[in-house]
């Protein structure tokens, strides 16, 4: 087991932008981290250099004690599990998971016995003799672990590894990772781009966007403080609400978002331009109620929740109303919304209070 | 097209087929019985010249005894086991018959002329010459019965029963499939043995004329050594020779009646023996007529199928037209295979069956006799020690397959990854395999001269040769093989390079976190993974190593002394030096045996843990 720290990394590859631009990071011993963040973020670049299949351009790694930002992938005992599950397919399970264990010239009887075991703990028993191309999905990602686990490794790399299997399969796998990070205690750095795998999986979570860190926290505190409005957008379903508006009234205390005026509270004397608003905190009723009216444009019933799409002068904000709720499209309605609940943001982006 | 047209279709396929096969059974039979007729009227003509003496007292030059070539020609008729009916004409007159119609003059004429066998009026006619070989100056006319041709019952029978078969069948097109199918399957085997009847016919008539033609020049040579002046131990057989033209006349010891069959060196021979005096034999042989009748066989079974092919076409047009949709699919895809079915058939399928006749065949490019020999080739070819040499000297020359594989994928290994300088490196290494074959060779030549080459120079600054590179029985091969894996690498790094660069980098990126180093990488992940390619590129090197010849021709000429003697280039040598055809495509067909043992062991060895990423 081991703490990861990354100081400052930087990664350019040959053209243009850098993929990685001053990455730091400090994963804690036995702790489960989630880099978040859409595709061509950086993630999977970090991850790789991590593990040393990449070199960064700049700053340094550490996994534990030691500097390794030039040492051999073979040489930081580090595991990691690809989103393809690179599975050697000429080497049946058996040889596959003890690959690693050749490769460190463990003795022939020592790999044996710890594949078997591996197998047994992974329901891989009867897959010994197999080769990857005839499992399925699933078993060819526990192979994928086990591979992994067998090496006992002092940090865990997870390459989106659930991306390719169906829904039901994913939700399985979610827990059995879960349950296996409790058992192992083991520190394991996972890459998606699935929030929902962050929010459930991840103690903690990274979010990234062209290749900078935007936001590192637990979930519930990237959900509910969102450090900019990237991060607002990107995480939950539908994202946060964004509107831009201009202060009006006494001292700016009203903003004029389109057709909703919004009493907002100075914070720490700048004033805001963006207000976000997540939509279970945006609810509808007659013409006249709440602190305008819009136009109803798309509705869409999920069934245990409705998403009411709504044009208000021009701002457009989603409103998550519960059950089957009785709007029509071109009705004009009532906004009503949480004022507690407002976040605050300024011209750049940044989170104001 | 209805169904009823469709059946008519089917039903005049059924009876011209029938009718043509019998008709060309008829006249290739009748055409035996014309060539035994001409070969007869040309040996008696022949025979009479010898035995007629000059005409007494002057006259002509080189006139016949004309009284005593009446008696010769008489003497025939009376001649016991002689079959043939003859006349012979003196001028236009006919000499046996005198009441008989005399030849007509312009048909005396022409035979004057052309002085050459002919056949007129259903009759041969044979020009008969003076005793000088000076002029034209009478006639032999040899006939053929006039039931000549005429099918045998066993072909009749099988006929009817064609016929019957293909009615059957035309009747069931209506009905199920399965019935159809059966009867198709029925007349199918009918017409097969109708073709191989009607040739059979024509195979006895074949025999049945060389046989006739033997025992009638038998008794020929025993009369005419009897009546030649002198003992008949004495009689030269170069004189008697004229009598056999078209066989060979050779001395011999023992006596047969009947004319027998046997095979002289590959060559199927007929002979009989004939009784010139006392203790004086000699042995007649000819080539048997029915070793070239073979040819009809082909013909007549593909004539006689003619009919079921009708029938097919109309039960597939019965059902076709159930099926609009289908039919015009069915006829634009053939529209579009036909290109290359038609490219196929006249330019791959043709010679392979050509070359499959020839290997079973005496073959010559000068020769007229073309007779079957069985497998006298095949043992020809085994018993060739030249054919053993060239074995193997091809199997060596192979070993330059793993060679240049082991260099390929060195180098393919070295140049898979993107610079300016490693795509300069990668067409340098390709551009000879795409240059002209005889441009590299020429080259090469020069390189390996024994004198000026740079190869000796270059071993002169180590203390080595000179070496006579393509001089030497030694080194010829080597020589050729180098040459060979400087050619091929280009072309095997690039199919490496190909099958490296289908190899996922993941699985590369997953063995180095497992903890493997470059060699490792290589031996455990890499190469298992290029299994295909390399069997890919083994397979297609060692045929294109059995099938080498350019090289060789261009560079040694299979020597020095046969080192370099390969089985194409003795597949060469055999056909188009030494113009023995048969020889030669047996040998083909031996090399075509060995690739597909070659390839089949090497997917068996291989193959198995062929693993398809």
């Amino acid at each position: 087991m081991a703490s990861v720290s990354l100081h400052r990394l930087t990664k350019t590859f040959d053209a243009g932008r850098p993929a990685l631009q001053d990455f730091s990071l400090d994963v804690r011993d036995g702790e489960f981290v989630v880099l978040l963040g859409p595709s061509g973020c950086g993630k999977t670049t970090a991850l790789r250099c991590i593990a040393g299949l990449e070199e960064p351009t700049a700053g340094e790694i550490l996994i534990g004690e030691r500097e390794v930002t030039h040492v051999p992938p073979a040489e930081r005992d580090v595991a990691m599990v690809f989103q393809n599950y690179a599975l050697y397919p000429h080497l049946t399970v058996h040889e596959n998971i003890a690959f690693a264990l050749e490769m460190r010239r463990v003795p022939k009887a020592d790999c044996a016995r710890r594949v078997t075991a591996m197998a047994a703990r992974l329901g891989l028993a009867e897959l010994l003799d197999r080769r990857p191309a005839q499992l399925s999905g699933g078993q060819r990602q526990r192979v994928a672990l086990g591979r992994a686990i067998v090496r006992d490794p002092a940090v865990f790399l997870f390459d989106e590894p659930l991306s390719n299997l169906d829904a039901k399969l994913r939700l399985e796998l979610r827990a059995e990772l879960l349950a296996l990070h409790r058992a192992l205690g083991a520190t394991m750095i996972y890459v998606t781009h699935d929030q929902v795998e962050a929010m459930t999986m991840g103690q903690r979570i990274a979010i990234l966007h062209e290749g900078r860190l935007r936001q590192l926290g637990a979930p519930g505190e990237i959900y509910e403080r969102p450090a900019d409005v990237f991060v607002a957008r990107f995480v939950g379903s539908p994202g946060m609400n964004i509107l831009t508006g201009s202060g009006t009234g006494e001292g700016g205390r009203v903003m004029q978002c389109g057709s909703l005026a919004l009493p907002v509270a100075d914070a720490a004397g700048v004033f805001p331009t963006q207000l976000g608003l997540r939509p279970e905190h945006v609810g509808v009723g007659a013409v006249g109620e709440g602190v305008g009216e819009a136009l109803v444009e798309v509705v869409e019933p999920l069934g245990s929740e409705t998403l009411v799409h709504l044009d208000a002068g021009g701002q457009a904000l989603v409103a998550r109303l519960p059950g089957m709720a009785d709007v029509r499209v071109g009705d004009r309605v009532g906004v009503r919304v949480d004022t507690r609940r407002l976040h605050l943001f300024d011209a750049a982006g940044v989170r104001l209070g | 097209m209805t169904t009823t047209s469709w059946r008519m279709l089917a039903v005049t396929g059924a009876v011209t087929a029938g009718v043509l096969t019998l008709a060309a059974a008829r006249w290739a039979v009748g055409r035996e019985q014309r060539v035994f007729a001409l070969r007869t009227a040309a040996t008696t003509a022949a025979y009479l010249s010898i035995v007629t003496p000059p005409a007494r007292g002057g006259g002509t030059p080189g006139e016949y005894d004309l009284p005593r070539l009446l008696v010769a020609v008489r003497a025939l008729e009376a001649l016991s086991g002689w079959t043939p009916e003859v006349e012979v004409y003196r001028g236009t007159a006919p000499l046996v018959h005198a009441t008989a119609p005399p030849l007509a003059p312009e048909e005396f004429e022409r035979l004057r002329r052309l002085e050459t066998v002919r056949w007129q009026r259903g009759a041969a006619l044979a020009p008969l010459k003076d005793r000088d070989d000076w002029d034209v100056v009478g006639a032999v006319k040899v006939r053929v019965p006039a039931r000549a041709g005429a099918p045998g019952w066993l072909t009749v029978v099988v006929l009817l029963v064609t016929l019957g078969a293909g009615f059957a069948t035309v009747r069931a097109i209506r009905r199920t499939t399965y019935d159809v199918r059966r009867s198709l399957l029925a007349y199918t085997i009918a017409a097969l043995a109708l073709g191989c009847s009607a040739y059979w016919d024509i195979r006895s008539a074949a025999k049945a004329g060389t046989d006739r033609w033997l025992s009638d020049t038998r008794l020929l040579l025993q009369e005419a050594a009897a009546r030649l002046p002198g003992a008949a131990s004495r009689v030269r057989l170069a004189e008697l020779a004229r009598l056999a033209r078209g066989a060979e006349l050779v001395e011999a010891d023992s006596a047969g009646v009947a004319p027998v069959r046997r095979t002289d060196g590959g060559q199927p021979r007929a002979a009989v023996a004939a009784r010139l005096g006392p203790g004086r034999w000699v042995e007649l042989r000819t080539l048997p007529a029915e070793a070239l009748a073979g040819r009809w066989l082909a013909l007549l079974v593909g004539v006689a199928l003619l009919g079921p092919a009708a029938t097919w076409l109309a039960v597939w047009g019965v059902r076709a037209a159930a099926r609009p949709q289908r039919l015009r699919e069915t006829v634009t895809a053939w529209g579009f295979l036909a290109p290359a079915v038609l490219h196929l058939a006249v330019f791959s399928f043709g010679p392979i069956c050509f070359a499959l006749y020839l290997s079973v065949h005496r073959w010559g490019l000068i020769e007229p006799g073309r007779p079957f020999v069985g497998l006298a080739n095949f043992t020809a070819v085994a018993r060739d020690p030249l054919v053993w040499t060239s074995v193997r000297n091809t199997l060596v020359y192979a070993l330059y397959v793993p060679v240049t594989m082991a260099i390929a994928l060195g180098v393919a290994v070295v140049l898979n990854r993107h610079s300016g300088v490693v795509r300069l490196a990668r067409t340098a290494f390709f551009l000879p395999y795409v240059s002209s074959v005889v441009a590299i060779a020429l080259m090469w030549q020069w390189m390996f001269h024994a004198d000026f080459g740079v190869l000796n120079y270059l071993l002169s600054f180590v203390g080595l040769g000179p070496v006579d590179w393509l001089g030497s029985p030694k080194t010829a091969l080597l020589a050729v093989m180098l040459m060979s894996v400087w050619v091929q690498v280009g072309y095997q790094m690039v199919v490496f390079l190909a099958g490296l660069q289908g190899i996922p980098q993941a699985y590369l990126d997953a063995a180095r976190v497992d903890g493997a180093n470059a060699w490792q990488r290589f031996w455990r992940v890499t190469f298992p993974l290029l299994k295909p390619v390399t069997l890919f590129v083994l397979v297609t090197g060692v045929i294109g190593s059995f099938q080498v010849f350019t090289y060789i021709y261009v560079l040694t000429d299979g020597g020095p002394l046969h080192a370099t003697d390969v089985i194409v280039y003795r597949i060469y040598q055999t056909a188009w030096e030494f113009l023995q055809f048969g020889t030669a495509s047996a040998l083909s067909l031996v090399l075509f045996l060995i690739l597909f043992g070659v390839t089949w062991v090497q997917f068996r060895l291989l193959g198995k843990r062929v693993e398809y990423v």
